[in-house]
């Protein structure tokens, strides 16, 4: 019942809406077109466009609420300027499919007012009885002057009768002209395909430069940390360490336990130092920045207990935040041949082309490695991630262990 | 002997203008970005330049290129370069030909302050001295089932002092081993490796890094 009477008000707005939205557009378009020569018109015009765009928001909200269309904003994002907003507004193809559906409204209603005659016959003959109580006599009716038929109060009850059943009728067509409308709304209302799929570019663009966003201030954040236990921290344990080794000197053999604990202080102090470069270098690896990644792996492998053999070949650097990644990945991934694979022996290759930057670590180890929650590789596999790479860990029992991670480099 | 100190961190210049004058040796100048020590050195002519790598105003490698314009402009001038991160890329760039009055230690090493004016002595009079670290890395960095898999344990170790830049008596002192078998292990080496040999310490050092690097 509550939505017979939603669809029914619905309906009965259509005319007088119909009416406004003619009235703006029609009015607003011409004093626009006629005043163009005076800066006033493009005022009509862009008042025009609000009307267009707040009845197409007043439309949907009707149809949404009175009809229970589910009907998504179609817009396209609204840009900054002028010019660019008048672009947008004149492209978007949800201008047009709105001010379509305003101009339908008035026709629309003028065809479903013709349902107003049999109401008004309805109410005529259902009201005969009650018209011949009230007047304790016979009632004519008429149309247009002439007389029809004449009854009392007992011969007007089929009349009555036959007047109920009309307007019943009538209630019956609100339904399916509701639905009818929700369809009309829906269709015209909604987002097409096309602008559906351009939202989600749009949406998808938003996501991806943000995402790029926060991998910069991410990394210029380690390269800041880096920076300041660079300049802080390691000068000032070196300038202690210097220290601790010149007390030593200075103090002779006289006394032997002051001697070892200053000593055992220096020790503890370079040993901090260690631990301090090996924490920067996790951070933001200096030959990385510096050097390149040619260096930097070479470093690595330098470091490396195991033989590892280096091959890189990149044409043009790829951007910091890949190279930082793929640095990661084969610094990981060589701890890992270290600590665990019993290799003797391992390849690190790294190449960029057709834009993406391929690192790959392959050793001559035992094999059964997984990038299981909580381990290194794991963290790489987000890492990788959030630069919208691709990150494989090949290691069947008995080896050869291959880790792979492919990131794109735009170039 | 005249140094001048190239080092953007004040805690770390005083201690070492203190270090080094506390045995005797002059400090001429003492700066804190590579122009000025370029400056210093064409104005003073020290024996040595003590150079910290990562220096303003870019904080990466100041130190390192100035290191490289005084070794074009002053050849004589020995050159000591300290470093949070030793590099072999760095040795590499610095060596460049010629071995001589060279040094690359890692900043740790000032707290070994006898070992530390070893150095600094060694190279001011055309020594040689890299970093155990950075000889590690050339070490490592080799691929398998090349020569230097020929080497027994003991030669490998020989060969890593030689790349460091120690004479034959110092390796004697280092490994405990008797002056024959340091030559015989050396004489080794550079058959292993097909090296033309040299009695010199530093031309021995640029023969090993040359190999190390081009193999």
């Amino acid at each position: 019942m509550r939505d017979w009477a939603r669809a029914a008000a619905y309906l009965l707005l259509g005319g007088p809406l119909g009416a406004l939205w003619w009235g703006t557009l029609t009015c607003g378009v011409l004093a626009g077109v006629l005043l163009a020569p005076l800066w006033i018109g493009v005022v009509f015009l862009a008042l025009t466009a609000v009307a267009l765009r707040l009845g197409g928001r007043l439309e949907r909200a009707l149809a949404r609420h009175l009809l229970g269309a589910e009907i998504a904003v179609p817009y396209r994002p609204w840009p900054d300027g002028l010019r660019a907003q008048a672009s947008t507004l004149l492209t978007d193809p949800a201008t047009w499919r709105d001010l379509l559906f305003l101009l339908l409204r008035l026709p629309v209603a003028g065809a479903e007012a013709l349902l107003l005659a049999p109401v008004a016959v309805g109410l005529t003959l259902a009201g005969l009885p009650v018209r011949a109580v009230l007047t304790e006599g016979d009632v004519t009716a008429r149309f247009n002057g002439r007389r029809l038929f004449t009854v009392d109060e007992l011969s007007s009850l089929p009349y009555a009768l036959a007047g109920a059943a009309l307007l019943v009728a009538v209630a019956y067509t609100v339904g399916p002209l509701g639905r009818a409308h929700r369809r009309l709304a829906e269709s015209l209302l909604r987002p097409t395909a096309g602008s559906r799929a351009r939202r989600l570019r749009t949406a998808l663009d938003a996501e991806r430069g943000r995402r790029a966003a926060t991998l910069r201030i991410a990394a210029a954040e380690r390269r800041r940390l880096e920076r300041d236990l660079h300049d802080g921290a390691q000068q000032h344990l070196a300038g202690l360490a210097l220290d601790l080794g010149m007390a030593l000197r200075a103090m002779g053999d006289d006394a032997p336990e002051a001697r070892r604990l200053v000593a055992g202080a220096r020790d503890q102090a370079v040993r901090t130092l260690e631990e301090i470069r090996t924490l920067a270098r996790g951070l933001h690896p200096a030959i990385l920045a510096e050097q390149g990644l040619d260096a930097a792996m070479s470093a690595l492998a330098g470091r490396c207990p195991v033989p590892v053999d280096v091959r890189v070949d990149c044409p043009h650097r790829p951007p910091p935040e890949a190279e930082t990644v793929a640095y990661f990945v084969v610094s990981e991934a060589l701890a890992n041949v270290a600590r665990h694979s019993g290799a003797t022996g391992a390849r690190v290759t790294v190449g960029c082309a057709r834009g993406v930057l391929v690192a790959e670590v392959r050793d001559d180890g035992r094999g059964g490695a997984r990038a299981g929650d909580g381990t290194g590789l794991a963290g790489l596999r987000d890492r990788v991630a959030a630069l919208a790479g691709s990150f494989t860990v090949d290691s069947p029992e008995g080896g050869p262990t291959v880790v792979r991670a492919e990131l794109p480099c735009g170039s | 002997m005249r140094v001048v100190i190239a080092e953007d961190s004040v805690l770390l210049r005083t201690g070492l203008e203190r270090m080094l004058a506390g045995d005797g040796i002059e400090v001429a100048a003492s700066v804190g970005d590579g122009e000025a020590l370029l400056e210093a050195v064409r104005a003073t002519r020290p024996d040595l330049a003590l150079v910290d790598v990562r220096m303003p105003p870019s904080h990466t490698d100041e130190g390192l290129r100035a290191a490289v314009r005084i070794r074009a402009e002053l050849p004589a001038t020995a050159i000591l370069v300290l470093s949070q991160y030793v590099e072999e890329h760095h040795a590499v760039n610095l060596v460049a030909g010629d071995a001589r009055g060279i040094g690359y230690l890692i900043k740790d090493r000032v707290a070994y302050v006898e070992e530390f004016l070893e150095a600094v002595r060694a190279v001011a009079a055309g020594g040689t001295r890299l970093d155990p670290q950075v000889v590690a890395q050339l070490l490592n960095r080799r691929r398998q089932g090349g020569p230097l898999s020929a080497l027994s344990p003991r030669e490998r170790e020989v060969l890593a002092l030689m790349a460091e830049g120690r004479s034959n008596a110092a390796i004697r002192a280092e490994l405990g081993i008797g002056t024959r078998a340091v030559e015989k292990h050396v004489t080794a080496i550079f058959a292993k490796l097909r090296l033309p040999d040299s009695e010199a310490d530093h031309r021995r050092v640029l023969a090993v890094m040359t190999y190390l690097r081009h193999r």
